[in-house]
């Protein structure tokens, strides 16, 4: 899947909730770990081969990726959802590891 | 001792020692349903790894349940271990089933599972579906407990969703029950020598408790009932929800009772404020399982002057609702345990939601989904994410707020 999407876009969490700049950190900070957290389960699944499973962690991530504008992660986690539902095995482990790269960038563009 | 082979979790909760070098086969079935567990064969290894890892759940896989017994008292005794809150499950062959019977039936070892021959595999789960209750540990457990259910009809789906809930609240009503109970009894004690609210209050409680017990037999009864005959499962349905009527009347009337006790024995009712009129605060339920989200939303909502209750998936949805009057639910579709339009289509069911408004939290809106939603009795959505000013006018329009008001 081709990285054709930004990062992160900063206007889309702001047409949610404001520009409270303390409030956008704490959400920020929030989701840095949750998709620490959510990128584990999706690995542990993975290796379980578990695929509704990893359907359902994507879409859970997704939902907070999106309304935060971590659109790179979003793209994936989508991508990953689908690759879940038809258990494409090798493809799923290139979108995991395609996954962990997106949380790492994303958490160096959130760091405080 | 010498050292064997382990396998699986670095930090396991759940340990299987097993004789012989190899196990049974019944490690692979456990290592399916339960995380962080490891299994040993009975060596020093062994040994320290319970000392270090402190198990909650121990399996005893040997050639006899003498041997085991033997096992456990060397544990106990010669190493002192196991002194911390854990339960032994004993598997044994068929032939010794009556011996681990009365040695579980005298309380020594939690239960007994035959692995020689292994048949009755969901046995095993259930143990230990039940010991990582009792620990509150159910996280240890991979997989979820519906699988089999979802697979079979969709009333005997409804049923077992009716009869889960339905034990859910009662025992949250007893618990409340019980806790005003103490309450009341300390305060009346401190202050005040009226009618003991203990003496009105315990005959309520206990009449509550033996309608439960009654009850929930009555739906148990019910569920094998639809098994082996088919039955027609929607007449249970609504025998279960008027003898839940019946019960949650009873426990409105011991609450009442209660506050008018109080208020007696404290003498403040002519002192309460006069009730609030002020302009109409809408009362929201939002359900949605991704917190950050769900705590946005919720945000937004309460900027926007509504009082918003939160639940994080279905069932939690539906406890909510049965305790409180709501003027609209948002809802996720895509939640674990218990999804949106199933969510939505037992809302439908309980009598007073049937018009509720409810709107769904959606990433997909393809012309078909939108169609069974509205079958499902969803009245709008929004799409996630949205702009906040789209999620108040979504909000407002589903409660027919215009501008003018």
């Amino acid at each position: 899947m081709p990285n054709d999407c930004a990062i992160y876009d900063p206007a889309i969490l702001s047409s949610l909730i404001g520009n409270e700049e303390d409030l956008i950190n704490e959400y920020k900070q929030e989701f840095i770990k949750q998709s620490i957290t959510s990128l584990k389960t999706i690995a542990l699944n993975y290796n379980k081969h578990d695929y509704h499973a990893m359907k359902e962690d994507a879409h859970y991530l997704k939902t907070s990726a999106k309304a935060l504008g971590a659109l790179q992660c979003a793209q994936r986690l989508q991508a990953i959802e689908n690759a879940a539902l038809k258990e494409d095995k090798n493809l799923l482990k290139q979108l995991v590891m395609e996954l962990k790269t997106d949380v790492q960038n994303i958490k160096k563009v959130f760091k405080p | 001792m010498k050292p064997g082979k382990s396998l699986a979790s670095r930090h396991p909760k759940v340990m299987l020692l097993h004789e012989h070098e190899q196990d049974s086969g019944v490690s692979s079935l456990i290592s399916s349903h339960i995380q962080d567990f490891r299994a040993f064969k009975i060596t020093d290894e062994a040994i320290e790894a319970i000392k270090e890892f402190k198990p909650k759940i121990l399996l005893l896989e040997t050639d006899t349940i003498a041997d085991a017994l033997r096992h456990y008292l060397t544990m106990v005794k010669e190493f002192e271990l196991l002194q911390h809150p854990h339960q032994v499950i004993i598997l044994c062959s068929n032939k010794e089933v009556g011996i681990a019977y009365d040695v579980c039936a005298q309380g020594i070892f939690y239960d007994y599972f035959v692995t020689k021959p292994m048949y009755e595999k969901f046995r095993l789960k259930a143990i230990l579906n039940n010991l990582a209750l009792l620990f509150d540990q159910a996280d240890l457990l991979l997989e979820t407990t519906n699988k089999h259910i979802d697979n079979m009809d969709v009333d005997l789906v409804d049923l077992v969703e009716e009869a889960q809930e339905f034990n859910d609240s009662l025992q949250a009503s007893i618990d409340d029950c019980k806790t005003a109970l103490a309450d009341s009894e300390q305060e009346t004690s401190s202050t005040s020598t009226d009618a003991n609210l203990a003496d009105i209050l315990n005959p309520i409680i206990h009449q509550i408790e033996s309608n439960i017990h009654q009850n929930l037999s009555q739906i148990l009864q019910g569920l094998t009932q639809h098994q082996q005959k088919n039955i027609d499962t929607k007449s249970l349905l609504a025998s279960a929800l008027q003898t839940q009527n019946s019960v949650d009347a009873s426990i409105d009337k011991a609450q009442t009772m209660q506050s008018d006790n109080a208020a007696n024995n404290q003498g403040i009712s002519q002192d309460l404020p006069p009730k609030e009129e002020q302009k109409k605060q809408y009362k929201v339920l939002l359900v949605e399982d991704n917190h950050i989200y769900r705590d946005m939303i919720k945000r937004i909502l309460e900027n926007a002057n509504y009082l918003v209750n939160e639940a994080a998936d279905g069932i939690e949805a539906l406890k909510e609702i049965k305790k409180d009057k709501y003027d609209l639910v948002i809802m996720d579709l895509f939640m674990p345990k218990l999804d949106g339009l199933n969510t939505t289509k037992q809302f439908r069911k309980i009598s007073n939601k049937s018009d509720l408004p409810i709107i769904a939290l959606t990433s997909n809106k393809n012309k078909d989904l939108v169609k069974k939603w509205v079958a499902y009795g969803i009245n709008s959505y929004i799409m996630k994410p949205s702009k906040k000013e789209q999620i108040i006018s979504a909000v407002e329009s589903a409660l027919g707020i215009t501008e003018t008001n």
